[in-house]
C-alpha cells in the first residue's frame, strides 16, 4: 500500500510538471503580455517610446528567454513561491488563498446535493424501473445534462430577477466563517447550478448500477435468506453500487472546477474560478500558472484518495 | 494674444440660452438704430435745414426708442417662451418644432435625449441633498497604479480618490462636449508671458487620514514632486508635459510655477486628463507601493476602503474634503458612499442588478436595451453621448508603403465604397454618425457658447471621400489597376467577441466586396491576442479593423500624437511633411480660432489621403434612476465618474 502510494505521488508530481510547462508554454504563445495588454487598452499607450517599454518588460523578467523564465518559475514553485501577478503585483499565493474558499465551498456544496439528491433518486428510479418516478426522474437527467451550466446560470439569474426581484448577482457572500446565513443565501443558488450536470450524471449512473447489482448473486441469495427489501437495497446493494458512483465524483471534480469558473463568474463570487477568468483576460502569466498548478493539485490529489477509498468500499481490492 | 486664448476661457461663461436671446435683441436694436441713422436726408440749408435736420434726428431718436421698446418687448417675449420651453424640456421630450420636422433616428434621440435637458429634471430645483450611497456597475481595476504604464485604465477611478492642479466640471448643468477648465487644487492661475504660468493653491487641502500622510496639510512642495514624477521619462502622462522646463514652488505663497520651453496650447487641456494626479511624496519615491488598492491615498473627495480586483470596490467620503461646489456653495461631495460592482463581461448579471434596483445607473447598448430598460423603470432618466473622439471604428492598414495601400486612390476607393448610412442603419438602428475628431473644433458656430458646432458631422463635410460613390471608387481602382479582371484582393481582422463592433467590420467587408468587387479575406481573432496588435502589428492580414484612436483631452492627442511622422503613437505610418508641420505649430498656437485652422488643415489632408478609413461612430446611450442627479456624461467620458467633478456632485434626491 505505501508502495502504491509513493507511485501515485511520483505520479503526481510528474503531471503537475508537465500541467505546469504546457500551460506556460500556451500563455507565452498568446501574442502580448500583461504590459502590452495594459497599453493597448488605454490609447496613451501608444505615446510610449519603445525602448520605455522594453524597459518595463525587463522590470517584468519579460526579457527573457521563455525556457529561462519557465526555469525559474519552476525553481522559485519548488521553494513554495508562485511568483507575483504581473496585474495586481500580489503575491500569487495570496491572490488563490483568499478566494480558494468560496471555490471549495462551492464545489464542496454541489458535490454534497448532487450526493444527496442523485444517489437516493437513481437508486429510488432502479427498484421502480418503468414506473412514473423513473421516467421523470430521467427526464431530469436528461434536461441536467443538456443544459449548458453557463445558460441555466444566466435564467437563474434572469429569472430570479425578474420574478422574485433579488439579485443573486450581487449578494457578495462573506466566508463561513464570517456568516453563515449570508453565506449560504449567497452560494446556494450558484451550488445548484452547478451541481446540476454532476447530479444527472450520477443519478444516471447509480439507476444503472443498482439495476446490475439488484441481479448479482449475493442479492439474490440475501433475499433467500429472507431479509426485508429495505435491508437488502441499503446493506448490499446500495454499498455496491457506489464504487462506479464515487469514480464519477472523482472525475467530475475536474469538471466542477471548470463549470465553477463560469457559474462563479456570472454570479459574481469571488472565487478561484473568475479569478482564473481575469488572468486569462489579462495574460497574467504567473496568476494563470499559479491557478493551473493548485487546481491540477486539487485533481490529482482528490484522484488519489479516490483510488484509495475503493479498498475501503470493496475489501476485494487490494493495493501492492 | 487673442481674446480666445487657451489660457484665458477659463474666464470665459457659459451663455445661457437667456443671455443669447438678450444678446440677439440688443444686437438688433443696435443694427436697427444704425439702419434708421443712415436713412437721414444729407441736406444742409440753413437753420431751417437745421432744425429738419434736429426734427428728423428727434423723430429718429423716437423711432429708435420705439424699435428698441418693440425689440425688448419682442425679446422678453421669446426669452419668456424660450424659458417656458427651457422648463418644460425634458430628456425624451421635443420642442413642437422639432415635432414637426422629419428627423433621421440619429437626429431625434440625439435632440431627445441631449444632455441640455438634465437640468430641467423635476427634483433639480429641490438642490443638492447629502448623504446616500450611489452603486454603479464599474470595473475594479487590477492595478490602482497611477504612476504605472497602466495608469490611463485609472481614470474613471483616480479622480475620486486623487486631485488635480485642473480638472473639467461635470454635471447636470455642464456642456457635455465641450470641457471647460476649472481649478481642483489650484484656485486659480496666472499666465504671465506664454511661456510661464503660475497655479495659486487653495488653501487648507487635506491629504486623507490614512497611512503614509495620515490627513497632514498637502503643501506646494508636495505638488510639485507629484508633476515632476508624471512629466518624467518612461510615465504614461510625459507626453503632456514635453514643453515643462521645470517646476517651481514657493510654500509661503502655496503656488507652482510651470516653467515652459514653448508655448503649449494643449497644456492645460491634458493636464485635466483624470489621470494625471497628485500622489503624495512617498510614493514618488517608492512608485510599486501605488499598486496596490491600499495605497490608495490622496486628497481626493472620496477615501477608498476596499477593493477585489474583479469583484467590487467601495469609497467614502473623505471628511476633510477641501472642495464646495461653485454653482451651490455646498460643500462636496453630496454622496456619503460610493460602490463599484464589477460586471465585466457578465452583462445579464449587470441587467439583474438593474432590475433590481441594486444599482443607480446603466449603459444601454442600443435601442433594444432601452425598451427593456424603460419597461422595468419607466420614470428613468436617459442621456443620448456623442462617442468619445478616441473611440471609433475604422480600417487601419500594416503597411501604409506597401501595396495595394500605398497608391492613395486604392485607400480613397475603399472609403467611397463604404455605405455609412448602412452601416448606421444597419448595425446602430440609426444611432450613429460620421465618426471622426469629435471633439476637434472643425465647425464654427456663432450660436453655440463655446463657438463651434456640436458632433455630429454631416458625411459631406468630411469631405469627397466620405461619401457612398461606388461609381467612384471603382474608377479609382480601375485607375490604380484593379478590375473585374485582377480585383483587389487583401485580408481584413478583426476579433470575435459577438456584438455590434464585430457586426459592424463584417458589414465593411461585405460592402467592400459587394459595393467595389474587391477580393477580402476576413479573419478573425481571439480577442487576447487581438487587443495586443494594434500596436504590435504581429497580425497577417494587411488591414486591421479597430476603435481605438487616442482618447484625449486635446486635439493635439490625435494631431501630433497620432499624425506626427516622430511621435511614438503615430502606428499607422502616417509620413507627411506639411502634417508634421501644421501639428507641431497648433501645439504652440494660442489663438483659439487659428489653432483650429490648422486643426482642419490635418483634417483635411488625412481625409483626402485615407490614412486611416474611418467608418461611423455609434451613439452612446446610458439611463439613471430617477432620484439620482448629477451623473453625466461626456463625449469623452462614458466610464461613469470619469472626471473628478462628477463623482463629487452626484446627489440623490431620496436620502
Amino acid at each position: 500500500m505505501t508502495g502504491y502510494i509513493i507511485r501515485r505521488i511520483i505520479g503526481a508530481i510528474f503531471v503537475l510538471l508537465m500541467l505546469s510547462f504546457v500551460v506556460f508554454m500556451l500563455v507565452n504563445a498568446v501574442p502580448g503580455n500583461t504590459l502590452t495588454r495594459l497599453l493597448n487598452q488605454s490609447p496613451q499607450g501608444a505615446n510610449l517610446d519603445p525602448a520605455q517599454i522594453e524597459q518595463y518588460e525587463k522590470d517584468l523578467g519579460l526579457d527573457k528567454p521563455v525556457f529561462e523564465r519557465y526555469g525559474n518559475w519552476l525553481w522559485d514553485a519548488f521553494n513554495g513561491d508562485l511568483g507575483t501577478s504581473f496585474a495586481t503585483r500580489i503575491p500569487v499565493w495570496d491572490e488563490i488563498r483568499d478566494r480558494l474558499p468560496h471555490s471549495l465551498q462551492l464545489v464542496i456544496m454541489a458535490t454534497l446535493i448532487s450526493s444527496l439528491l442523485a444517489v437516493p433518486i437513481g437508486v429510488f428510479s432502479a427498484i421502480r424501473q418503468g414506473g412514473a418516478g423513473d421516467y421523470v426522474s430521467r427526464i431530469f437527467a436528461i434536461l441536467g445534462l443538456a443544459v449548458p451550466n453557463f445558460f441555466l446560470a444566466v435564467l437563474v439569474v434572469t429569472f430570479s430577477a425578474a420574478w422574485l426581484n433579488v439579485s443573486l448577482s450581487t449578494l457578495d457572500p462573506p466566508y463561513i466563517w464570517d456568516g453563515v446565513g449570508d453565506n449560504l443565501a449567497g452560494l446556494i443558488a450558484p451550488a445548484l447550478v452547478l451541481s446540476a450536470s454532476l447530479m444527472a450524471t450520477v443519478m444516471r449512473m447509480q439507476r444503472s448500477t443498482v439495476l446490475e447489482v439488484v441481479n448479482e448473486d449475493y442479492v439474490r441469495t440475501a433475499r433467500a435468506k429472507g431479509l426485508t427489501e429495505r435491508a437488502i437495497i441499503l446493506r448490499h446493494v446500495i454499498r455496491n453500487s457506489l464504487i462506479p458512483v464515487i469514480t464519477i465524483f472523482a472525475n467530475q471534480f475536474a469538471f466542477l472546477i471548470s463549470g465553477a469558473v463560469i457559474v462563479e463568474f456570472i454570479f459574481r463570487i469571488d472565487g478561484i474560478g473568475a479569478l482564473a477568468v481575469r488572468a486569462i483576460r489579462q495574460v497574467d502569466f504567473t496568476l494563470v500558472l499559479g491557478i493551473s498548478l493548485v487546481v491540477g493539485f486539487g485533481v490529482v490529489f482528490i484522484n488519489i484518495l479516490v483510488d484509495l477509498s475503493y479498498a475501503w468500499l470493496d475489501p476485494r481490492i487490494r493495493y501492492s | 494674444m487673442s481674446e480666445r486664448n487657451y489660457w484665458k476661457r477659463m474666464q470665459h461663461k457659459r451663455l445661457s440660452r437667456r443671455s443669447l436671446m438678450s444678446a440677439s435683441a440688443r444686437a438688433g436694436v443696435g443694427a436697427a438704430g444704425i439702419a434708421l441713422v443712415g436713412c437721414g436726408d444729407d441736406d444742409d440749408d440753413g437753420q431751417s435745414a437745421a432744425q429738419v435736420q434736429q426734427d428728423e434726428q428727434q423723430q429718429q431718436m423716437q423711432a429708435q426708442q420705439q424699435a428698441q421698446q418693440a425689440a425688448t418687448q419682442q425679446a422678453q417675449t421669446q426669452t419668456e417662451q424660450a424659458d417656458e420651453q427651457a422648463v418644460a424640456l425634458l430628456p425624451g421630450q421635443l420642442t413642437a418644432e422639432e415635432e414637426a420636422m422629419t428627423l433621421t433616428a440619429e437626429e431625434e434621440w440625439r435632440l431627445r435625449y441631449h444632455w441640455s435637458k438634465l437640468q430641467n429634471l423635476p427634483g433639480q430645483a429641490d438642490g443638492p441633498k447629502h448623504g446616500g450611497t450611489w452603486t454603479l456597475a464599474h470595473a475594479a481595476p487590477a492595478n490602482w497604479n497611477v504612476l504605472g504604464p497602466g495608469a490611463a485604465l485609472t481614470a474613471a477611478f483616480a479622480p475620486m480618490f486623487y486631485s488635480q492642479l485642473v480638472v473639467f466640471p461635470m454635471d447636470d448643468f455642464s456642456n457635455a462636449h465641450y470641457y471647460e477648465n476649472e481649478g481642483d487644487l489650484a484656485s486659480g492661475w496666472e499666465v504671465p508671458d506664454p511661456t510661464t504660468v503660475v497655479f495659486q493653491l487653495r488653501d487648507g487641502i487635506k491629504w486623507q487620514d490614512k497611512p503614509p500622510v495620515n490627513g497632514r496639510d498637502m503643501t506646494a512642495e508636495e505638488v510639485k514632486i507629484a508633476y515632476d514624477a508624471l512629466r518624467e521619462e518612461g510615465r504614461i502622462q510625459a507626453s503632456s508635459y514635453t514643453a515643462v522646463n521645470s517646476i517651481d514652488y514657493d510654500n509661503a505663497s502655496n503656488n507652482v510655477r510651470f516653467n515652459l520651453s514653448e508655448p503649449a496650447a494643449y497644456l492645460l487641456n491634458n493636464m485635466m486628463n483624470p489621470f494625471h494626479t497628485v500622489v503624495a511624496p512617498e510614493f514618488v519615491e517608492e512608485p510599486s507601493l501605488l499598486d496596490l488598492a491600499e495605497n490608495t491615498v490622496g486628497t481626493g473627495p472620496f477615501q477608498l476602503d476596499s477593493a477585489t480586483t474583479g469583484s467590487e470596490w467601495r469609497g467614502s467620503k473623505h471628511p476633510e474634503y477641501f472642495k464646495k461646489d461653485p454653482r451651490t456653495g455646498l460643500q462636496l461631495p453630496y454622496i456619503d458612499n460610493i460602490h463599484g460592482l464589477d460586471f465585466v463581461g457578465q452583462r445579464e448579471s449587470e441587467w439583474a442588478a438593474w432590475e433590481t434596483g441594486e444599482t443607480d445607473w446603466i449603459r444601454l447598448q442600443d435601442i433594444t436595451e432601452y425598451d427593456r430598460a424603460i419597461e422595468q423603470h419607466p420614470e428613468m432618466v436617459v442621456q443620448v453621448t456623442a462617442p468619445p473622439p478616441g473611440w471609433q471604428p475604422y480600417m487601419t492598414f500594416k503597411d501604409l508603403n506597401a501595396e495595394p495601400f500605398n497608391d492613395v486612390r486604392v485607400r480613397q476607393a475603399l472609403s467611397l465604397g463604404m455605405d455609412r448610412d448602412e452601416q448606421a442603419a444597419g448595425v446602430y438602428y440609426g444611432l450613429a454618425a460620421g465618426g471622426y475628431g469629435q471633439n476637434w473644433t472643425f465647425f464654427k458656430d456663432d450660436n453655440s457658447p463655446w463657438g463651434f458646432r456640436e458632433w455630429p458631422w454631416s458625411f459631406e463635410e468630411l469631405g469627397d471621400f466620405h461619401v457612398f460613390n461606388a461609381a467612384e471608387g471603382k474608377r479609382l481602382l480601375d485607375a490604380a489597376g484593379y478590375n473585374e479582371d485582377n480585383p483587389l484582393t487583401f485580408d481584413a481582422a478583426f476579433h470575435t467577441v459577438p456584438g455590434f463592433y464585430l457586426d459592424h467590420f463584417l458589414l465593411v467587408v461585405d460592402q467592400w466586396q459587394r459595393n467595389l468587387g474587391a477580393n477580402v479575406t476576413h479573419e478573425q481573432i481571439e480577442w487576447e491576442s487581438w487587443i495586443s496588435l494594434l500596436f504590435t502589428k504581429e497580425y497577417g492580414g494587411d488591414t486591421l479593423f479597430t476603435w481605438q484612436v487616442g482618447a484625449e483631452m486635446d486635439a493635439d492627442g490625435l494631431a501630433y500624437g497620432r499624425m506626427h511622422s516622430e511621435s511614438p503613437g503615430n502606428i499607422y505610418g502616417i509620413n507627411d511633411a506639411d502634417v508634421d508641420e501644421w501639428a507641431q505649430a497648433q501645439r504652440l498656437e494660442l489663438d483659439i480660432d487659428k489653432r483650429s485652422e490648422l486643426l482642419e488643415k490635418i483634417r483635411v489632408r488625412e481625409l483626402e489621403n485615407m490614412w486611416r478609413i474611418f467608418a461611423v461612430n455609434p451613439y452612446r446611450m446610458a439611463a439613471r434612476r430617477e432620484y439620482l442627479f448629477g451623473q453625466m456624461d461626456t463625449y469623452n467620458a462614458w466610464n461613469p465618474g470619469w472626471g473628478a467633478t462628477n463623482t463629487e456632485r452626484i446627489w440623490k434626491n431620496n436620502v
